[in-house]
């Protein structure tokens, strides 16, 4: 079988014997250069449009909850906010026993403490971003199983609750407790999602889902029983699993569940999120595992539920988290996955980061666009650029491009030419045709790609410090900032694009 | 009653209290008379050089919690408070920094643990974020080294119970800790500059007397443990200033620097412990009641003594550790009782010890877990949720005092000459905490009677203008706003944060003036007043 995109770039493969020896080396492979080139597109500015939320930017993960104490973490949501509508955080391990939730007095008896809870929800909301509620791990001495532990470097219990009884009061007194200090209409805005990917080694009931279902069931009840406002939901597994059985229990149940969330990685393998043996390529797999969730809450009893795709990340290997592979990767997801998904978090915003543990150096290939120190990666840059898309979008064929209008009547485009990892890719060249706009408009141009806002040549030529010191990090954001965006002009209402491998390009042309 | 603190020179009780004083008194059943302090200043009499040795150096929690920005929020305060110079704390080896970690794998979400291939055995980024962390706010790491990292101990299982649970095992071999040490002084002075790591103190271990430390027998292995890590240090730079025993309760001193006297090991100053509540069998190996008041005073002098007596009788000694208290008792280091207890124990050491570390600098500390409520007793002079105690304010009023002192008769003053020639003087009224233990005794008025000073002050202006800092039950005191609220034991809402901070701001400064050359104020009992008289 034929990949679509193989089929759209037939035409340009037949002549293109430079760039086809990757291609058939690797079937699930992205094709390098899969278009025509020049490829021709034509956009009507009057075309009818849709809404296109910016469902990518406004929900993060981070590293774990005591990590948002540091001071580096808030600094890096403060730089975030700079390039995103970034608007709610998600982290594990908000029960860990490090925040110090759960105890029990010389008796037994519970004994709660949200002190730590409140200084970290505290420091989000007070740089601009609030919770969203990852209920995990088990605390030690609540947990069925105290020697039950996650194999991340910081050994979060991943054992069931002892008692039931004891969980829903924990749960209730969680609840009740951030009701009464932020207030429920604050509160009335976060999501509360059950666990993470408890069908894998992040949870050890037994069986998993079956006992998944019964900590759901619990949790969900008790907030709803504190305020029905509370908004709740699970899955939260990994690999896209589960979502049938889980609606298909909770409608049987009559369990309360407000959205449906779940995760799925450009690496996690295609039999883990289709159970098939098809080759999808690596780049295509988010949005298609997407779609089938999306298929599921529709064929489900409750098929109005937003999905939430709660963790993903493109493609890491290589280090290709670091480099200008994130944009036009991250750019693609979002031109395939609109419309399928309310919101799709980003795992992670940060390095901030230490489930292997203290990270030694700034660029291991971490999932943050801010690497350790503070340094803006490309992937920085590059939601910078997404974040100006406009609000309504424009059909187009072409899979390398999104065509938005804003308020103001201005075309917004961001335009890529996607190189997998390892790859070496090709020059690509678009020639727009733009009707609907004055022949000769205005455009700016804004570009990251290897010479622009691309941070690992100047850490090369800096001597690639293993500590760099702060104002060796100043030094490199000051390098890697993008400088005003390039002005030019259509003519004849044309205009030509050139994108090295792993350009992104931003361009706007004013009405 | 408080006799004891009835000043020798007091020749008449103040007859005539104030309103406020006489408002607080009603509420106590005998009330206490208050008593007077004559005292007689020349401002051109003699002076001693009196270095600022009690606020150089602060302790806080372990190295991780630098990382924090409340942390660090509350160093820039207490920097601003007392320009202090460097600041100690637990833990840089701990394995939550990561320094030593030879086979570190990396985990990925459903997938094996592997390998991480790093390029050297030490990651020093934590701790390079942690040294930035103080140097961005002109504070300098005086590095304790230590615990052990556990794929370095010897007895992995020798875990401290300490929030974090750190090693306190010796390591398995000293070749790996010779190599780490030497990685580690190597990469700093690399980072920093040997000009300013060369300022920096080095301190090996902490009370290596205590279960800080798993070696048996414990002194022998201990000065194994000293010996090689001087060395080692030196090895890299005879300029790196390294130091020890660390002890708690004053201990080892004399032991310690005849063996390193007799193995030529190298050393630049000599640390020790105490804390006022420490006992005279323990400390002092006496069968003295010594009070809260002077125990730390007699430990000092004791150890100062045994260093003149050695052979090294000119190394610098720094009391790297001190409070009124080991334990948490919110009685003691919550209350402005603490001005008093530290204004007279300034008074009692200076010559004594080059540095007294308070321990320590902030309550963004957790060895015994997370905190629940900012008034629990802990040691730092600012509470959870950065709520100023009294001890914060005590710290701020003193670091107005001069750098030359003036000799004088009472054990309830200070007086000293600022660099531009004015005249600084401490008042306190030292008075018992009102309870002791880790539950709060609620007071039922003033903790013993007022003090009333009456100071002729010669060759000042007799009409010379005088500020007064106070600090008393009254005066930035946090504790008195959270007692009226009743003392809310969970979690505070963020107004009662809010209301908690502004009670504890410092007080506004009185300002008065010389009458005939002469000037009375009266003092509560925990209070302290700083006076700066102007010429």
């Amino acid at each position: 079988m034929i990949h679509p995109w193989l089929r759209l770039a037939l035409p340009a493969l037949l002549c293109a014997g430079s760039i086809s020896p990757s291609l058939h080396a690797q079937a699930s492979k992205r094709v390098t250069a899969p278009f025509v080139n020049p490829q021709q597109i034509t956009i009507d500015a009057n075309a009818p449009t849709t809404p296109f939320p910016h469902f990518w930017e406004q929900i993060f993960g981070s590293g774990r909850a005591i990590l948002s104490l540091r001071e580096s973490y808030r600094n890096d949501i403060r730089s975030v906010h700079k390039v995103a509508d970034f608007r709610y955080v998600r982290f594990h391990a908000i029960l860990h026993d490090e925040v110090g939730v759960y105890n029990e007095d010389e008796h037994g008896n519970p004994v709660y403490n949200f002190a730590y809870v409140d200084q970290i929800y505290d420091g989000l909301i007070a740089n601009g971003v609030r919770p969203f509620v990852e209920i995990s791990f088990m605390p030690k001495k609540l947990a069925f199983n105290p020697d039950a532990l996650h194999p991340f470097w910081y050994k979060q219990n991943v054992s069931p609750p002892k008692s039931m009884a004891r969980w829903d009061d924990l749960m209730t007194a969680f609840a009740q407790h951030l009701v009464d200090r932020y207030g429920i209409d604050e509160v009335a805005t976060w999501y509360f999602e059950v666990w993470n990917e408890p069908n894998i080694d992040f949870w050890n009931g037994i069986p998993r889902d079956l006992s998944y279902f019964e900590l759901y069931d619990h949790t969900a009840r008790d907030l709803k029983h504190v305020n029905p406002r509370l908004r709740v939901g699970g899955p939260a597994t990994a690999a896209a699993a589960w979502v049938p059985e889980f609606l298909a229990h909770t409608s049987a149940n009559h369990v309360p569940v407000d959205f449906v969330s779940t995760h799925g990685y450009a690496d996690d393998t295609v039999q883990d999120l289709f159970g098939t043996t098809e080759n999808i390529p690596r780049d295509d797999r988010v949005c298609r595992a997407v779609a089938k969730v999306r298929h599921q809450i529709d064929a489900s009893p409750t098929p109005h539920l937003p999905l939430f795709w709660t963790e993903w990340n493109v493609i890491g290997a290589n280090n290709a988290r670091d480099t200008t592979f994130v944009g036009p990767a991250l750019a693609d997801t979002i031109r395939a996955c609109d419309g399928n998904v309310t919101q799709m978090s980003f795992w992670t915003f940060d390095d901030v980061f230490e489930e292997g543990g203290p990270i030694p150096r700034p660029f291991e290939g971490h999932f943050g666009i801010i690497a350790k120190g503070g340094i803006y990666k490309p992937s920085y840059y590059h939601f910078g650029l997404l974040h100006q898309l406009g609000d309504r979008r424009i059909a187009n064929d072409a899979k390398n491009l999104i065509v938005t209008k804003a308020p103001d009547g201005s075309l917004i485009l961001a335009a890529w030419n996607l190189v997998d990892p390892g790859d070496h890719g090709a020059p690509q060249t678009l020639e727009l045709a733009l009707h609907g706009v004055p022949a000769n408009a205005h455009v700016s141009i804004q570009r990251v790609n290897d010479d622009h806002g691309n941070v690992l040549p100047k850490y090369a030529a800096m001597g690639s410090p293993v500590d760099p010191t702060p104002a060796q990090v100043l030094q490199l954001n000051q390098e890697t900032a993008l400088g005003p965006p390039a002005q030019t002009q259509l003519h004849d209402g044309k205009l030509t694009l050139e994108l090295s491998p792993n350009a992104l390009l931003l361009i706007k042309v004013q009405p | 009653m408080h006799l004891g603190t009835l000043h020798s020179l007091a020749f008449a009780a103040t007859l005539f209290a104030g309103p406020l004083t006489l408002s607080t008194l009603a509420q106590d059943s005998t009330p206490p008379a208050a008593t007077s302090t004559d005292l007689v200043i020349d401002a051109h009499a003699p002076t001693t050089p009196f270095p600022h040795f009690w606020e150089k150096t602060f302790g806080s929690g372990r190295a991780i919690l630098a990382l924090r920005a409340d942390y660090r929020a509350d160093l820039h305060t207490v920097k601003q408070a007392t320009d202090f110079q460097s600041i100690r704390f637990h833990g840089i080896l701990d394995d939550e920094i990561g320094v030593y970690d030879p086979a570190r794998q990396t985990k990925n979400p459903g997938l094996a643990a592997q390998a991480a291939n790093d390029a050297s055995v030490y990651n020093f980024f934590y701790l390079d974020e942690i040294y930035d962390g103080l140097l961005a706010e002109h504070v300098k790491p005086y590095v304790e080294l230590s615990f052990m990292p556990e794929k370095l101990a010897s007895k992995p299982n020798s875990q401290h119970t300490f929030t974090g649970n750190p090693n306190t095992s010796p390591p398995k071999d000293y070749a790996t800790w010779d190599a780490m040490m030497k990685a580690l002084a190597t990469h700093l002075i690399d980072r920093y500059g040997i000009d300013e790591v060369s300022t920096w103190k080095f301190e090996v271990w902490n009370e290596p007397n205590l279960d800080f430390w798993g070696g048996d027998p414990k002194q022998e292995t201990y000065f194994t443990l000293y010996d090689h890590t001087a060395r080692d240090l030196k090895s890299v730079s005879p300029r790196l200033q390294v130091g020890g025993p660390a002890t708690a309760q004053a201990a080892w001193v004399t032991p310690f620097l005849a063996h390193v006297h007799e193995v030529n090991a190298p050393i630049d100053f000599v640390s020790t412990h105490v804390y006022a509540n420490d006992t005279a069998p323990n400390v002092l190996h006496t069968n003295e009641e010594v009070p809260r008041k002077t125990m730390v005073y007699r430990a000092v002098k004791m150890v100062h003594d045994q260093i003149l007596a050695s052979p090294y009788p000119h190394l610098p000694l720094i009391f790297s550790e001190y409070n009124a208290s080991y334990a948490n008792e919110p009685n003691v280091t919550d209350t402005p009782f603490i001005g008093p207890w530290l204004a007279n124990n300034i008074r009692l050491c200076d010559g004594l010890t080059d540095s007294m570390d308070y321990w320590s600098f902030s309550d963004v500390f957790d060895e015994q877990g997370v905190v629940r409520s900012p008034f629990y007793g802990g040691f730092g002079l600012i509470a959870a949720e950065s709520i100023p105690k009294a001890a914060l304010n005590d710290f701020r009023a003193l670091h107005q005092l001069g750098d030359q002192r003036i000799a004088l008769d009472s054990d309830s003053a200070l007086a000293t000459k600022t660099t531009d020639g004015k005249l600084a003087l401490a008042l306190w009224n030292y008075a018992p905490p009102t309870g002791i233990g880790a539950d709060y005794t609620w007071p039922k008025g003033p903790a013993g009677p007022p003090k009333t000073f009456t100071v002729t002050l010669q060759h000042v202006p007799s009409n010379a203008s005088v500020e007064v800092l106070r600090v008393d039950d009254d005066h930035g005191n946090a504790v008195k706003a959270f007692d009226a609220m009743g003392r809310p034991p969970g979690d505070l809402t963020p107004a009662q944060v809010e209301q908690l901070r502004a009670a504890g701001a410092m007080a506004p400064t009185e300002h008065l003036r010389l009458h005939d050359g002469k000037l009375q104020l009266t003092v509560p009992a925990h209070g302290l007043a700083v006076v700066l008289i102007g010429r």
